[in-house]
C-alpha cells in the first residue's frame, strides 16, 4: 500500500515534470524525475518474508488481577531480510500492560530471531484471546506499507476472585450443617444403622447380623443409611439490572466474587455445589464436587454477562425438581426489577430449603455513577429495606451488601425475623 | 470487483480515444518511406544539400518551439488522419467549443498561422484529405472533388495524371509583372547572368565570378546548368496525380492570395464523383460537373506580393502526391508500368525550399538555423506501436501547449493532490490502549417519582406492614385507628392521612422520621457481628 | 521474566540515543546536505540577468536567491542595523555566507537549549522578548519626545517642518530591521528552519524548509519563463534553455543536468536523513522504561538504524544514477531505433522534433522509469542478497 507521503511524492513528481515541460524549465523536470525515480527504486525493496511466530503464556487460566507473562518469538525462516518490520501482538483492551510492551520494530536477517516479552494484568473476569500477531512492513522512507497478520491466538480465562470466607461462614449465623457428608434417612451404602432385613442371595457376608441370627435362627443383614453429600445451590442474578455501577463495582461483579468464594468454600469441604445463573436464559451446572467442578464453576462465572430479565420465580420453578430436600440455596441478586422474588423465596423456604440472600445494594452502586437526589436516594433505600424485610419475613437470611463492605464482612451480617 | 470495473472502464475510454487516432490504413506520403507514393527522395535530396530535416510526429503545436521560424519550412503532404476532438475555450462569445473540425484542431491551425506570421513557410499538398480547415484559415476552400482535364493530361500515363502548367509563377497579379526577384535563385539585380547570392558584385554588371560550380550553387543547384549558365525560367510544368482544386475565390490580392497554377478550360471537377464527365444544367434538373479552369496551386504571403524575404508564405497545392517518389524522379519505377514523363515537380519543390531557407544569406548555402520539418503526425503508421507512440506524444504536447488543456491539466493535478491530501490516510500507529471505561446507569427518570409524597407514603405503609408482619389483605383490612396506633407518630400519621401538597423540606423531614421510625422499631432485631 | 539489560550508555533513552554514532551521522549528513544545497541554489539561482546588471548596476535588487544585493540596496537608502560583518555584504562568493551561517548555528543551539528547559523558562523568555521589542519600538520615541518637550515646550512629534522634531520616525526604525531580516531570510530562513528541525527534532521545520526550496525553484522558473518575461522581466538569470551534451562521467550526464540533479538529490537527502532521526526517536520514546534497557530492543533498534543508513546511501546513489540514465535514455532510444533499418516509423522517430526538445526526454525518461519500476518483478534481488548474507554469516560463524 502506498502511504500518503508516496502519493504526494508521485503527484508532485508528475506535476513538476508536466509544469517543467510547460514552462521549459529543466530543474522542475529533473526534480520531478528524481521524485518518480525515488519511488521506483524504493518499490524494489519489499518486506515480510517467511516468518514463524511462537507465543508462550505463563498461564491460560488466571484469577482477576493476576499477571500473565507473554513471550513472543519471531523467527525469519527465509533467505531474505525482513526489512523494517513492526510486530504487534494484539492484546485485548481489557488487559493492562504491566511490564514491557507488545510491540517491537525489527529488521531480521535470514534465520534470525527476536523475542518480545511483556506482562499483562487482567482486572476484569472473562474469556479473552491474545493474538493474532499483526505484522507491518514499513519502507525505510515511509513510502510503502503492507500489513498481514499471523493467526496465532492464545485463549485466556480470567476467573473472578475467590475470597476466603471460611471464617466468616463459620462465625456467622449460617447453619453449620453444611460440614461435609450428611446422612439422609434413606437406605444406602452409608455408615449408620438404618434397619434389619432378611438376607437375600448376593448380600455381603459382612453385613449379616449374627446376633439376630442367633436370636431368631434366620439370616438377617444390617441395612445402612445413605450417606449423601449436601448439594449447595448458588443462584446468581445476571439480569440486565446487574450491570448498574462502574466496571469493577456492580452487582454482577460483586455477585461473581461471592459465588466463586462460596463455591470454593463448599467444594473444599467436599460438598456438591451447583451453580445456576439466570438473566437472558438460565444456565444450570449440576451439583458436583472436586476440582473439575470448581473449574466449571469458575469458568461459568468468568463468562457471565448482564443481559435479560428472567424472573426469579421461573428459575426456582425450573429448579425445584432438582434441588434435593434440605439443600441450602444461596441467592445472589440485587433484587431490583423483579416482582417475583418474594414468592420465589417463599416457595423455597416453604419447601424446607435454607435460603440465604446476598444482595448487593444496587442503589449505592448506582450512586457511584449517577447523581441521585438525596430524597430519592433515601426513599429508594427505604423501599429496598422494605423488600429485604419482607424477604427475611419468609425465613430467608438476608444480607444487605453495600459496595464498601468486603464479602467476608458482609457474610457476617444476618437478618433474622 | 470495484477496482476491476474501474480499470475496465478506463481501458475502454482510452481505447475509444485511441481508436479515433490510431487507425489502420495504408501508409503513404511519408518523407521517411521509399515506396513510389512516399517522399523519401525529396527528403534525401534536401539532406544532400546540407539542410537538416526533422519529422513532427505529434502535433503542429510544437512549431512555437522553433527558434528561427523565418528559416524553417513546414511540409504537409496529405492529411490522412482526423484529429481527436477536445474541448477548447474560444475566447469569444461562444466561450467553449466542444467539437473540432477535421484534420487539425483549432489550436494547431492557430499555431501554424502564428508560425507563418513569424516568417515561416508552409507547403501544404493535399487533395481529398483533412486539410480543408487549415486552408480555410487562409481563406481557401478545397473542392474535395477530383479534377480531370481533357486537354492537359499525361497521355503517356492516363487521365488521372494532370498537367498543371504555369508560364510565370512569379506574376502574382495582372499588373504586378514578374516578381522573380523575390526568389534568391532568380534574383539578378545587375542582370549579368549570375544570381546576386553568387555574384561578386550584385549591382555591377561588369563584375561577376569567372564560373560557378554546382557545389557553390548550394540550394539553387537545381537551376545550375553549367559554370556560366543558369536557369532563370519562371515556368513550371507540374505533373499531378488525381488532383483536386480550390473553389472560386482562391485569388484575392487584397488578402495576399495569388493563383499560381491553374487547370485548363477543358478541365472539370467530378462533382458527382462518378469518374465521368457529366454535362448538365440545373434548369434540366441535372447536376453536372463543374467546368474549369480551377486553381490548383495558390500562394499566400504574409506581406504584400511576398516582397519581404523573411516574411511568411504558404504554398497550397491541391494534390498530395505531387512530390511522391514516382513523380519527383521520372526515372523511378515502382508499380507504374508506363514511363513517367519529365516534369518540373522537383525544380519547383527545390525552388520553394530555397526561397524559404535563403534569408539574408551571403551564399547559396543554408545557414545552420535552416530546418525542414515534415509533418508525419497525420500519416498512418505501419505499426500499432508507432501509432500509439505518436499518440502519447500528441497528448503530452496537447496538454502542455493548448491553454484549455493546460487548464484542465492543472485542475486535474490540483484535484488529485487535494484528494490525496484529504482522503489518503496512513495506517495508525499501533499501540495498546487499556480501556475498561464503562458505566451502568439506572433509570434516572424514576428519581422524580421517588420524591413525590405518594411514593413516600407507599413506602411508609409497606414499611409498617413488613415490620408488623402483616399480609397485604390483613393490612388493607386494618382499621385506621389500629394503623395510627402502629405508627405511633403524629407527624407520620398526619402524613398518611392528609393528602395535601408538601414542600420539599417538609418531605425531607418526613423521610428522616420514617428512617428513624424504621430503625427504632427494628433495632433489636438486627444482629450485627463485629468483625 | 528475566531479560538481559544493556549498559546505561546503550539504552534507548533519547538523551543517550542523541550521541549514538548512527544518529549523529544522519544529523550531520542532513546538515551537510542542507548547506551544500544552499550553496548550489545560490550558484544556480542567485544571480541577476546580465541585462539587469547592466541597467541597474550594483545597487539594484532582483529577487534572486541571495541576500547581499537586497541589503546593499537597503544600505544605499539608509542605515542598516545589522553590522556588515554579520550580513557579509562586503564579501564575495561563498564568503558572504560564512558569518550568517555561524549566526544560524548559534541561534539553533540557543533554540535547542531553550526547548530543553521547562515551560516556565520559555514563558519568561517569551515575555522578556516581547518587552524588549515593545521597548525598542516605543522607548526611543517617547524619551526623545519628552526631552524635546522639556527643552522646547509641547509639540506634536509628527508633521513638523524641522525633521528633528518628528520623533515618530524613531518608531519606524525597528521596521527597517524587519526588512533587513526579510532580505536575510530569503536565503537563510530555510537554513535556520532546517537546522532547527534537524537538531531540535522537528519534522515540521524540516518539511517547511524543503517546501521553501521547492517554492524558490518554482518561483524562479515562473519568473524566468519566456511567456512571463515578455510581459514583466524582474531581472532573474534564467537557466540555460538547452540541457547540453552529456560529457561528464564518461558521457553519462551533461554539466547542467548534473547540477540540477545534485539539487534534487541533496533535497531528498536532507529531507530523508533529517526525518529518519525523528522517526526512529519517536519510536523509542513510546517504549516503556523496561524495554528501553532490554537488549532485544536495543539490538533490533541497531538493526533498523543500520539498515536505514544502508538504504539511504544505496537508494540515493541508485536514484541519482537512474535519473541520470533516464535523462540520456532518449539518446539510447534513438540509437536503438536507428538499428531498425527500413522502417518508416523508425526514421521519423530518429529525426523527430519531439526527441530534440524536452518532450522526447520526458517520454523516454518515463519509459525508462516504467522499466525500472517493473524490474522488481523480474529480478529477485532480495533473495539474491539474502543468500549472500546467509553465506557470509555462515562463514563468519
Amino acid at each position: 500500500m502506498w502511504t500518503r507521503k508516496a502519493a504526494i511524492i508521485l503527484t508532485s513528481g508528475i506535476s513538476l515534470i508536466l509544469i517543467g515541460m510547460m514552462i521549459s524549465n529543466f530543474q522542475l523536470m529533473i526534480i520531478g524525475l528524481t521524485f518518480v525515480s525515488f519511488l521506483a527504486i524504493n518499490g524494489w525493496v519489499e518486506g515480510h518474508s517467511d516468518l514463524e511466530i511462537n507465543r508462550e503464556v505463563s498461564a491460560v487460566n488466571v484469577y482477576k488481577g493476576d499477571d500473565i507473562n507473554v513471550i513472543l518469538t519471531i523467527t525469519n525462516k527465509s533467505y531474505r531480510r525482513t526489512q523494517q518490520l513492526e510486530v504487534f501482538d494484539n492484546v485485548p483492551h481489557e488487559m493492562k500492560m504491566r511490564k514491557g510492551i507488545n510491540l517491537m520494530r525489527m529488521n531480521l536477517g535470514p534465520g534470525q530471531s527476536a523475542t518480545i516479552r511483556y506482562t499483562v494484568r487482567c482486572p476484569l473476569r472473562g474469556h479473552y484471546t491474545i493474538g493474532p500477531t499483526s505484522i507491518r512492513y514499513r519502507n525505510a522512507f515511509n513510502l510503502f506499507v503492507s500489513e498481514t497478520s499471523i493467526g496465532d491466538r492464545s485463549d485466556i480465562t480470567v476467573f473472578p476472585q475467590v475470597r476466603d470466607v471460611e471464617e466468616a461462614l463459620i462465625r456467622s449465623d449460617v447453619p453449620k450443617m453444611y460440614t461435609g457428608a450428611t446422612t439422609l434417612k434413606t437406605p444406602g451404602q452409608g455408615m449408620e444403622f438404618y434397619a434389619l432385613r432378611e438376607y437375600f442371595p448376593g448380600d455381603s457376608f459382612r453385613s449379616i447380623n449374627w446376633k439376630a441370627f442367633a436370636r431368631t435362627g434366620e439370616l438377617m443383614v444390617n441395612e445402612k443409611t445413605r450417606d449423601a453429600v449436601t448439594d449447595v445451590f448458588i443462584i446468581l442474578d445476571t439480569r440486565d439490572v446487574a450491570r448498574i455501577g462502574t466496571v469493577l463495582k456492580n452487582p454482577l461483579e460483586m455477585g461473581t466474587v461471592a459465588a466463586a468464594s462460596i463455591a470454593n468454600y463448599f467444594i473444599k469441604r467436599r460438598d456438591s455445589v451447583s451453580l445456576v445463573t439466570y438473566g437472558e436464559r438460565m444456565d444450570f451446572l449440576p451439583p458436583e464436587t472436586g476440582d473439575k467442578q470448581h473449574y466449571k464453576v469458575l469458568s461459568q462465572l468468568a463468562a457471565v454477562e448482564s443481559k435479560g430479565s428472567m424472573p426469579l420465580q421461573a428459575v426456582t420453578n425450573a429448579l425445584s425438581p432438582r434441588i434435593s430436600r434440605g439443600s441450602p440455596v444461596f441467592i445472589i441478586s440485587s433484587l431490583e426489577g423483579d416482582g417475583t422474588t418474594l414468592s420465589a423465596i417463599r416457595n423455597l423456604s416453604g419447601k424446607g430449603h435454607e435460603v440465604i440472600v446476598l444482595s448487593p445494594s444496587s442503589i449505592d452502586l448506582e450512586r457511584l455513577v449517577s447523581r441521585i437526589p438525596r430524597m430519592a436516594y433515601e426513599v429508594l433505600k427505604l423501599e429496598r429495606q422494605n423488600r429485604l424485610t419482607a424477604i427475611s419475613g419468609y425465613g430467608a437470611k438476608v444480607i444487605d451488601w453495600t459496595p464498601s463492605v468486603e464479602l467476608s464482612q458482609a457474610l457476617l451480617q444476618i437478618r433474622t425475623v | 470487483m470495484l477496482v476491476g470495473a474501474f480499470w475496465i472502464l478506463l481501458i475502454l475510454l482510452i481505447s475509444t480515444i485511441a481508436a479515433t487516432y490510431v487507425t489502420d490504413g495504408q501508409t503513404q506520403q511519408s518523407a521517411y518511406g521509399d515506396d513510389w507514393n512516399d517522399l523519401g527522395l525529396f527528403r534525401a535530396e534536401i539532406n544532400r544539400m546540407g539542410v537538416d530535416t526533422t519529422a513532427l510526429v505529434s502535433s503542429p503545436l510544437l512549431l512555437s518551439e522553433i527558434d528561427h521560424p523565418e528559416e524553417a519550412i513546414f511540409i504537409i503532404s496529405g492529411v490522412e488522419k482526423d484529429t481527436i476532438s477536445l474541448p477548447r475555450f474560444t475566447g469569444d462569445e461562444n466561450v467553449i467549443e466542444l467539437s473540432e473540425g477535421a484534420g487539425y484542431t483549432t489550436s494547431e491551425i492557430l499555431a501554424i498561422d502564428e508560425f507563418v506570421e513569424a516568417g515561416g513557410t508552409v507547403l501544404l499538398m493535399d487533395d481529398k484529405g483533412y486539410s480543408s480547415t487549415l486552408a480555410e484559415q487562409f481563406g481557401l476552400e478545397f473542392s474535395g472533388h477530383t479534377l480531370y482535364d481533357g486537354e492537359a493530361y499525361a497521355t503517356e500515363l492516363d487521365y488521372n495524371f494532370i498537367w498543371v502548367n504555369t508560364t510565370s509563377a512569379f506574376n502574382f497579379t495582372t499588373n504586378s509583372g514578374s516578381l522573380s526577384s523575390i526568389h534568391p535563385c532568380l534574383r539578378d539585380s545587375d542582370t549579368d547572368g549570375f544570381i546576386d547570392l553568387l555574384d561578386t558584385d550584385p549591382y555591377d554588371i561588369t563584375t561577376f565570378p569567372a564560373g560557378i560550380t554546382k557545389e557553390d550553387a548550394g540550394l539553387c543547384s537545381h537551376r545550375w546548368i553549367s559554370e556560366t549558365e543558369w536557369d532563370f525560367s519562371e515556368n513550371y510544368n507540374l505533373l499531378t496525380n488525381q488532383p483536386s482544386a480550390f473553389n472560386a475565390g482562391s485569388y484575392n490580392p487584397v488578402e495576399n492570395r495569388y493563383d499560381i497554377g491553374k487547370s485548363t478550360l477543358d478541365s472539370y471537377l467530378d462533382t458527382n464523383d462518378d469518374g465521368n464527365l457529366t454535362i448538365g444544367s440545373s434548369a434540366f434538373g441535372i447536376d453536372g460537373d463543374e467546368v474549369g479552369p480551377f486553381a490548383v496551386y495558390v500562394r499566400y504571403c504574409a506581406d504584400r506580393l511576398c516582397v519581404g524575404a523573411d516574411s511568411g508564405r504558404v504554398h497550397f497545392v491541391a494534390d498530395g502526391s505531387i512530390l511522391t517518389n514516382s513523380l519527383y524522379d521520372d526515372a523511378f519505377y515502382s508499380g507504374v508500368d508506363d514511363v513517367v514523363p519529365s516534369n518540373d515537380n522537383r525544380k519547383w519543390a527545390l525552388d520553394v525550399i530555397a526561397e524559404s531557407l535563403l534569408i539574408g544569406n551571403s551564399s547559396a548555402k543554408s545557414s545552420s538555423n535552416a530546418i525542414v520539418i515534415f509533418d508525419e503526425s497525420r500519416h498512418q503508421q505501419p505499426t500499432l506501436f508507432g501509432d500509439t507512440y505518436n499518440l502519447m506524444y500528441y497528448l503530452l504536447i496537447y496538454f502542455t501547449n493548448d491553454w484549455m488543456a493546460m487548464l484542465l491539466l492543472f485542475l486535474g493535478l490540483f484535484i488529485t493532490l487535494e484528494a490525496v491530501l484529504i482522503r489518503k490516510e496512513d495506517p495508525e500507529n499501533w499501540r495498546h490502549v487499556f480501556r475498561i471505561i464503562y458505566y451502568g446507569f439506572g433509570d434516572a427518570r424514576r428519581y422524580e417519582y421517588y420524591q413525590k409524597p405518594e411514593k413516600i407514603r407507599q413506602v411508609l405503609l409497606t414499611r409498617i406492614r413488613n415490620l408488623n408482619t402483616l399480609s397485604r389483605e390483613e393490612f388493607d383490612a386494618l382499621p385506621a385507628a389500629e394503623l395510627q396506633r402502629m405508627i405511633d407518630d403524629q407527624v407520620l400519621t398526619k402524613f398518611i392521612f392528609e393528602d395535601r401538597r408538601y414542600k420539599p423540606d417538609e418531605l425531607v423531614g418526613i423521610v428522616k422520621r420514617i428512617k428513624e421510625w424504621g430503625s427504632t422499631s427494628s433495632e433489636e432485631e438486627v444482629e450485627y457481628v463485629d468483625s | 521474566m528475566a531479560t538481559e539489560v544493556v549498559p546505561e550508555s546503550k539504552t534507548l533513552h533519547i538523551t543517550k540515543l542523541r550521541f549514538r554514532w548512527q544518529i549523529l551521522l544522519l544529523q550531520v549528513l542532513s546538515t551537510v546536505s542542507l548547506l551544500y544545497l544552499m550553496r548550489k541554489m545560490s550558484e544556480l539561482y542567485g544571480e541577476c540577468s546580465e541585462t539587469f546588471i547592466a541597467n541597474s548596476g550594483e545597487d539594484g535588487w532582483c529577487p534572486a536567491y541571495e541576500h547581499t544585493r537586497g541589503l546593499r540596496w537597503m544600505k544605499s537608502n539608509g542605515n542598516t542595523i545589522l553590522p556588515d560583518f554579520i550580513t557579509g555584504i562586503n564579501e564575495t562568493g561563498f564568503d558572504a555566507f560564512t558569518m550568517p551561517l555561524v549566526l544560524c548555528f548559534v541561534l539553533t543551539a540557543l533554540w535547542v537549549f531553550i526547548q530543553t528547559r521547562g515551560d516556565r523558562f520559555q514563558l519568561i523568555l517569551k515575555r522578556t522578548f516581547s518587552v524588549i521589542m515593545a521597548s525598542w519600538f516605543l522607548l526611543p520615541f517617547l524619551i526623545s519626545w519628552l526631552i524635546g518637550i522639556v527643552s522646547n515646550g509641547f509639540y506634536l512629534p509628527i508633521g513638523n517642518s524641522d525633521d528633528k522634531f518628528n520623533h515618530i520616525n524613531l518608531v519606524l526604525a525597528p521596521f527597517e530591521f524587519f526588512f533587513e531580516l526579510v532580505f536575510f531570510g530569503i536565503v537563510f530562513a530555510p537554513i535556520l528552519a532546517g537546522l532547527m528541525g534537524i537538531w531540535g527534532l522537528s519534522k515540521r521545520m524540516i518539511t517547511w524548509a524543503t517546501g521553501y526550496f521547492l517554492m524558490v525553484i518554482g518561483i524562479h522558473a515562473m519568473l524566468t519563463f519566456e511567456g512571463v518575461t515578455t510581459a514583466v522581466d524582474v531581472g532573474l538569470r534564467p537557466l540555460s534553455a538547452q540541457i547540453g551534451e552529456a560529457t561528464l562521467f564518461g558521457g553519462m550526464i551533461s554539466p547542467l543536468a548534473f547540477d540540477l540533479l545534485t539539487v534534487a538529490i541533496l533535497l531528498l537527502l536532507f529531507l530523508e536523513s533529517g526525518l529518519a532521526v525523528i522517526t526512529n526517536l519517536e519510536y523509542t520514546s513510546v517504549l516503556p522504561e523496561a524495554s528501553k534497557k532490554d537488549s532485544e530492543y536495543v539490538n533490533q533498534f541497531d538493526n533498523i538504524i543500520n539498515g536505514h543508513l544502508i538504504h539511504l546511501f544505496g537508494v540515493m546513489i541508485v536514484v541519482g544514477l537512474t535519473t541520470a540514465f533516464a535523462l540520456e535514455f532518449d539518446d539510447f532510444l534513438i540509437s536503438f531505433v536507428g538499428i531498425l533499418e527500413g522502417s518508416q516509423w523508425s526514421g521519423q522517430v530518429k529525426e523527430s522534433l519531439e526527441l530534440q526538445l524536452t518532450y522526447g526526454k520526458v517520454i523516454s525518461a518515463s519509459l525508462f522509469m516504467i522499466v525500472v519500476a517493473g524490474g522488481r518483478f523480474v529480478i529477485p534481488w532480495q533473495r539474491i542478497t539474502g543468500v549472500i548474507e546467509t553465506g557470509l554469516s555462515k562463514i563468519r560463524n
